[in-house]
C-alpha cells in the first residue's frame, strides 16, 4: 500500500476539520453550553496583567506555542516501530476524541471557575486532597521529563556534535538578545530579526565546529545547566529563548508542512509491522495499551490542561473562542505529529539505507518490522534525517543543514523544558512538603528548612532526573515512563473534567462524551502501567516510580467514584 | 555650612534642660545660638525665666530659644498624610484606606518621625541665621531612636530604590514591546511610570534620602556635631549612659564631654565618676548639687562655668 | 476587504508572538510590585519593613502596586496552578 504524503496530509486536514465542525461544536454546544454572551474572567477580573482579553489569533498563537514542544516530535518517531498506519490513526482519532476534548474541557472548566487552574478545580469538584495529589503527580512527571529529555538532548549531542555547538551558540544568542531587549530596551522587531539571523549563521557555522563530548560529561554538564538556568532571573535566558523558540517552531512547521504536501513521495515505511512490535525497552509492546505512552503529547498531553487552565483561560475574550483555541489548538498539534509521521513514512527507509548500512529499502523495512532495536540509527535522527530529505527535495536545502535545523528544533525546546521543569519541580516540592507537614514545630525544624531551601530543592529535582537518565533504563523505556506520567496527568485532568461535566454542568446523557474518554484513558493508562512493571520495561527506579503512580491512579479512581456518587451539585 | 549642632541627651530628671541651657549660654558668648527644646515636658522657658513658644524668641544677645509643640507637629503630620492618602485612594473601594489611616495613627514610631522631621526643619531653616543650635532632647530612649532613624532610613531607602529601579526597568522593557499601557481602576486612570524622572515614588525616595542624608552627614561629622550626655552620679545613671554610648558609637556620632550633674561629693559618687572616666573614656564635667534649682540668667551663667566647653566643643571657624 | 483581514490576521499572529516575549517578564514584574507593596505596609502587618514614615510618604503614589498586592493575596489559593501553567513544558 503506497500512499503519497500529500494524501496523508490532506486526509489529516479533512479529518480534523470534520471532527472540529461536527463533533467539537456539538460538545461545545450541548455539553459545555458555550455562551458567547457570558463574561469571561478576562473581563470580569480584568487587571491589565494576567486577566487581559486578547484577540483570538493572538491567544491561539500564544496557547499553541505554549503547548507545542519537542514531545510531539519524539513520540511518533519511536511509535513508528508499529508501522505508520496505527500511529497515524491514534494521532488522528485519539487526539480528536480524547486529547483535544481533554484540552477543551480543561480550558472551559477554568473559564467557568474564574481562571482557576485544573488543580484548583480538582479540589473544588472533588475532595481537596485530590488537589494535593495533583502536585505529587506533577512532581513525579517533572522528574521523568528531565530523565527523558536529558536523554533526548544527550542522544542528539553525542550523535551529531554540530547540534551541541549550535545549541550552545543559541544559548549565547538568547542571552545577548535578551540583554539587548530587556536591559537596553532595543526595538523588539529589530532584535528578533537579529536573533533569527544570528541563529541561521550559527546553524551554518556549527557544521564546521562540532563538539565531541561523550555521554557522561554531558550528563554532568546538563545537571549544572538545569540548576543554573532555572535559578537565573527570567529575562537573562528563559524569556528570550522561549521567545525565539516560537519562531523556530513556526518556521519548521511551515516549511515542513509545505515540503511534505508538495513532495508527494510515497509512504514507503511499513504501514503496519505487528501488534506486538518491539518498541519499549526493546520488548514486545502491545499497541494497546502502550501506544499512548509512546506518542504522548502528539495525541494527548496532561501538560495542556495545566497550560490551558493556568494561563490561556485568563486571556479568552469570549467563551465562543474556547473551541478553536482549546480544541483547535490540540488538533493543530496533531497536525505537527502528522508531519513527523509523514516525514519518516516517506523518507525513513531511504535514510536508514544511506546512514544505517542497509543494503536496500527492502532490507530496512524488514529491520523495522523486527523492532526498534534493529533500526541501527540514532532514534532521533529518524525524524531529522527524513525531514531534511524532504526539505532538500522541495527547497534544495542541503541535507546536513536541514538535519541540523531539525535537531536544533528538538534540542532548543528540550533545553528550555529542562529549565522550566526545574522551576516547577522546586515549587511543587516545596508545595508538597508544606502541605504535607502541618505542625508549626515541624516546619521550624532544620530538616524542613533544609529541604525547602531553594538550592536543595533544585538540586534534588535535577539530580533525580539525571540519575534516572542514567539508571532508569533504555531511552525508549524512559520515554514511555515519561509518557505514562503525562498520560496519567491527562487522565487525572480528564476525570476532573468529567466530574465537572456530570455534577456541575449536569450534562445528562451528554456526559458520556467526557466520561467515556476519561474511563477509556484511565483503563488504558493503568493497563499500560501494569504491563510496564510486569515486563520490567525500565530500570528499577523507573519501576518504583511507575508503581507509585499506579497506586495514585487507583486512589484517584476511588475519589472520582465518590464524587460521581455524590451526584450533581448546584450549577456554576 | 558652618552650623554646629549639639545634642544634649539623658534620662528624665538628670538636669538635662539646665545643662543644655548652660551649654547654650557658654557658646552664645561668641556665636549666634539657638536653643531648641524637643522634650514634650518643656522646662526651657522656666529655666531661663523667659516664656518660649514655637517661634524663636530672643533670650539675650546672641541667644534665641524655641519650644517645639510636638503634639501639634504630630497632629499636623498625621493630617497631611491622611489627606494625601484620602486623595488617592479615597473612593477606591478595591483598596480600603480607612483601615490604614487608623493604623497609622497608632503605629509605633510616629513620635520619632515627627521629631526627626522637626529637627530637619529647624536645621535647614536655622543654618541661615544661627551658628550653633543646641537641642534639649526628649528622654534617652526616644532620642536614640530618633538619632538612629537617618541611618535606618538610608538603608531601607537604598533597598527600595534598587527594587524600584528594577520595577521601572521591567516596565520600560514591556512598554517598548507592548506599547504604553494605562492602569484603570474603577474608572480612574493611572499612568504606570517607567522612567525615574517621571516616577513620583522614585523622586520622593530620592529627595527623602537626600534630606535624611544631610542629617546623617551632619550627625557623624566631629567638626560640626557633638553629643553631650548628662548623667547623675549613681549606678543606674551610669548604666544607662553606657548603653547610650554603645548606640551612639554604632551611629558614629561624636561625643564631647559627659556631664555628671548633682554631684554632692559622697564616696560612692566618686567611685561612680571614676568608673565613668574609665569606661566612657571622655572628658567628665562635674556639676555640684545646688541648694536650689538654678533658674534665671545668673544661675545659668554660674552653671556654665563648670562645663568649660572651650575644651571639648568644636570651635567656630572665626 | 479580504486583504484587510489577512493583514489583520498577520498582525494578530505577530501580537501573539510578541506577547510571548514578555510573558515571564510580566510575571516577574507583578511579583516585584507585590513585594514593593508588602514592604511598604509591612510595618502594619508585622513583617520587617522600612520606617513607616517612608511608607506613608510613598503610599499615595503606589495605587497600582497596592492593587496588585490585593489581587495576589486573592490568587494565592491557586499559586501552584499558576506557576505550573506559566512554566509548563
Amino acid at each position: 500500500m503506497s500512499f503519497p504524503t500529500t494524501a496523508v496530509i490532506l486526509i489529516a486536514l479533512a479529518i480534523y476539520a470534520c471532527v472540529y465542525l461536527f463533533y467539537g461544536r456539538k460538545v461545545a454546544r450541548d455539553i459545555v453550553k458555550i455562551d458567547p454572551t457570558r463574561e469571561t474572567p478576562a473581563h470580569k477580573l480584568y487587571d491589565g496583567v494576567d486577566y487581559v482579553p486578547g484577540r483570538w489569533p493572538v491567544v491561539f498563537g500564544h496557547h499553541f506555542a505554549s503547548i507545542a514542544g519537542a514531545a510531539p516530535i519524539v513520540g511518533p518517531i519511536v511509535a513508528l516501530a508499529w508501522g505508520w498506519l496505527p500511529c497515524i490513526l491514534w494521532i488522528w482519532f485519539g487526539n480528536a476524541f480524547i486529547g483535544a476534548i481533554h484540552d477543551f474541557l480543561a480550558l472551559t472548566a477554568s473559564v467557568r471557575y474564574d481562571g482557576k487552574s485544573i488543580q484548583w478545580t480538582s479540589g473544588e469538584v472533588m475532595r481537596p486532597r485530590v488537589s494535593f495529589i495533583f502536585s505529587i503527580f506533577v512532581y513525579i512527571t517533572m522528574i521523568l521529563v528531565v530523565a527523558a529529555f536529558a536523554n533526548v538532548v544527550i542522544g542528539i549531542f553525542v550523535g551529531n556534535g554540530a547540534v551541541a555547538t549550535a545549541s550552545l551558540l543559541f544559548i549565547a544568542i538568547a542571552v545577548l538578545i535578551g540583554y539587548l531587549i530587556y536591559q537596553k530596551k532595543v526595538n523588539l522587531v529589530a532584535m528578533t530579526v537579529l536573533g533569527v539571523a544570528l541563529l541561521a549563521a550559527a546553524i551554518i557555522g556549527s557544521l564546521q565546529i562540532p563538539l565531541a563530548i561523550s555521554r557522561i560529561p554531558w550528563l554532568v554538564i546538563l545537571f549544572f545547566y538545569i540548576i543554573i538556568a532555572a535559578s537565573l532571573p527570567v529575562t537573562i535566558l528563559l524569556q528570550p529563548r522561549d521567545y525565539l523558540n516560537a519562531y523556530i517552531l513556526w518556521f519548521g512547521l511551515a516549511i515542513g508542512g509545505i515540503a511534505f504536501i508538495v513532495v508527494a513521495a510515497p509512504m514507503t515505511w511499513p504501514a503496519v509491522t505487528s501488534f506486538n512490535a518491539q518498541v519499549i525497552g526493546g520488548l514486545h509492546s502491545p499497541f494497546w495499551p502502550t501506544v499512548p505512552l509512546v506518542i504522548a503529547c502528539g495525541a494527548l498531553s496532561g501538560f495542556h490542561a495545566i497550560v490551558g487552565s493556568g494561563t490561556t483561560s485568563k486571556m479568552l475574550d469570549t467563551e465562543a473562542h474556547a473551541l478553536r483555541i482549546g480544541y483547535g489548538g490540540m488538533l493543530t498539534e496533531g497536525f505537527l505529529s502528522t508531519i513527523v509521521v509523514v516525514a519518516m513514512g516517506a523518507f525513513g527507509l531511504q535514510y536508514m539505507v544511506s546512514v544505517g548500512g542497509f543494503a536496500s529499502t527492502g532490507a530496512a523495512a524488514a529491520a523495522v518490522s523486527s523492532g526498534l532495536g534493529a533500526w541501527n540509527v540514532p532514534k532521533l535522527a529518524m525524524f531529522t534525517g527524513p525531514y531534511a530529505m524532504g526539505l532538500n527535495q522541495v527547497f534544495a536545502i542541503p541535507i546536513t543543514v536541514g538535519a541540523l535545523f531539525a535537531s536544533l528544533w528538538v534540542c532548543c525546546f528540550a533545553l528550555t523544558t529542562l529549565d522550566t521543569t526545574n522551576r516547577i519541580s522546586r515549587f511543587a516540592w516545596v508545595d508538597i512538603l508544606t502541605r504535607g507537614v502541618r505542625s508549626e514545630a515541624a516546619r521550624k525544624s532544620s530538616p524542613f528548612r533544609f529541604f525547602t531551601y531553594k538550592w536543595v530543592a533544585a538540586a534534588i529535582a535535577a539530580g533525580l532526573g539525571i540519575w534516572l537518565a542514567t539508571s532508569g533504563g533504555a531511552f525508549s523505556a524512559l520515554w514511555a515512563a515519561f509518557g505514562g506520567a503525562n498520560q496519567m496527568l491527562a487522565a487525572l485532568a480528564l476525570m476532573v473534567s468529567a466530574v465537572w461535566v456530570t455534577n456541575v454542568l449536569r450534562a445528562g446523557k451528554f456526559r458520556y462524551a467526557a466520561l467515556i474518554p476519561a474511563g477509556f484513558l484511565w483503563i488504558t493508562v493503568v493497563a499500560a502501567g501494569i504491563w510496564y512493571i510486569a515486563v520490567r520495561a525500565g530500570g528499577a527506579p523507573t519501576l518504583v516510580i511507575m508503581g507509585i503512580m499506579l497506586a495514585l491512579a487507583f486512589y484517584l479512581l476511588y475519589e472520582v467514584v465518590v464524587a460521581l456518587k455524590k451526584g450533581p451539585k448546584e450549577a456554576v | 555650612m558652618d552650623l554646629r549642632v549639639i545634642f544634649v541627651v539623658g534620662k528624665g530628671g538628670v538636669g538635662k534642660t539646665t545643662c543644655a541651657a548652660a551649654v547654650a549660654f557658654s557658646v552664645s558668648k561668641d556665636s549666634n545660638t539657638l536653643i531648641v527644646s524637643l522634650d514634650p515636658a518643656h522646662n526651657l522657658g522656666d529655666v531661663f525665666g523667659t516664656p518660649l513658644s514655637g517661634k524663636a524668641r530672643e533670650i539675650k544677645e546672641n541667644l534665641w530659644g524655641l519650644e517645639v509643640d510636638m503634639e501639634a507637629a504630630i497632629k499636623d503630620y498625621l493630617e497631611k498624610s491622611s489627606r494625601k492618602l484620602k486623595d488617592m485612594y479615597g473612593y477606591l473601594k478595591a483598596i480600603n484606606i480607612e483601615g490604614y489611616l487608623d493604623t497609622i495613627r497608632l503605629s509605633p514610631g510616629i513620635e520619632e518621625y515627627a521629631t526627626l522631621e522637626a529637627i530637619e526643619q529647624i536645621i535647614s531653616e536655622g543654618q541661615k541665621k544661627y551658628e550653633v543650635i543646641v537641642f534639649d532632647t526628649p528622654p534617652t530612649g526616644l532620642t536614640l531612636r530618633v538619632l538612629a532613624l537617618p541611618k535606618v532610613s538610608l538603608i531601607w531607602g537604598e533597598r527600595l530604590v534598587r527594587l524600584r529601579k528594577e520595577i521601572l526597568s521591567k516596565r520600560l522593557a514591556i512598554e517598548k514591546i507592548q506599547g504604553e499601557k494605562k492602569f484603570v481602576l474603577e474608572g480612574r486612570e493611572f499612568k504606570l511610570s517607567t522612567r525615574e524622572e517621571k516616577d513620583e515614588v522614585m523622586q520622593e525616595l530620592l529627595s527623602y534620602m537626600k534630606e535624611v542624608g544631610r542629617v546623617e552627614e551632619l550627625q557623624t561629622d566631629a567638626k560640626r556635631c557633638m553629643v553631650m550626655p548628662v548623667m547623675n552620679p549613681d549606678r543606674l545613671s551610669l548604666f544607662e549612659t553606657r548603653r547610650a554610648f554603645d548606640t551612639l558609637e554604632k551611629l558614629a556620632m561624636p561625643i564631647g564631654a559627659v556631664v555628671v550633674n548633682k554631684f554632692s561629693g559622697k564616696e560612692d559618687e566618686i567611685e561612680i565618676i571614676t568608673k565613668a572616666e574609665l569606661e566612657l573614656r571622655k572628658p567628665i564635667r562635674k556639676i555640684p548639687l545646688l541648694e536650689r534649682e538654678p533658674v534665671g540668667m545668673n544661675a545659668i551663667e554660674k552653671f556654665s562655668s563648670y562645663l568649660r566647653v572651650e575644651e571639648w566643643l568644636p570651635q567656630s571657624r572665626k | 476587504m479580504k486583504l484587510q483581514s489577512v493583514w489583520r490576521f498577520v498582525k494578530d499572529f505577530e501580537g501573539g508572538l510578541r506577547s510571548r516575549s514578555t510573558e515571564y517578564v510580566e510575571f516577574e514584574l507583578r511579583e516585584m510590585e507585590n513585594i514593593f507593596s508588602l514592604l511598604l505596609v509591612g510595618s502594619f502587618i508585622g513583617i520587617p519593613s522600612p520606617p513607616s514614615n517612608i511608607s506613608i510618604k510613598l503610599m499615595p503614589y503606589v495605587v497600582r502596586e497596592m492593587y496588585v498586592m490585593g489581587r495576589r493575596a486573592g490568587d494565592m489559593d491557586d499559586i501552584s496552578g499558576e506557576i505550573f501553567g506559566l512554566f509548563a513544558p
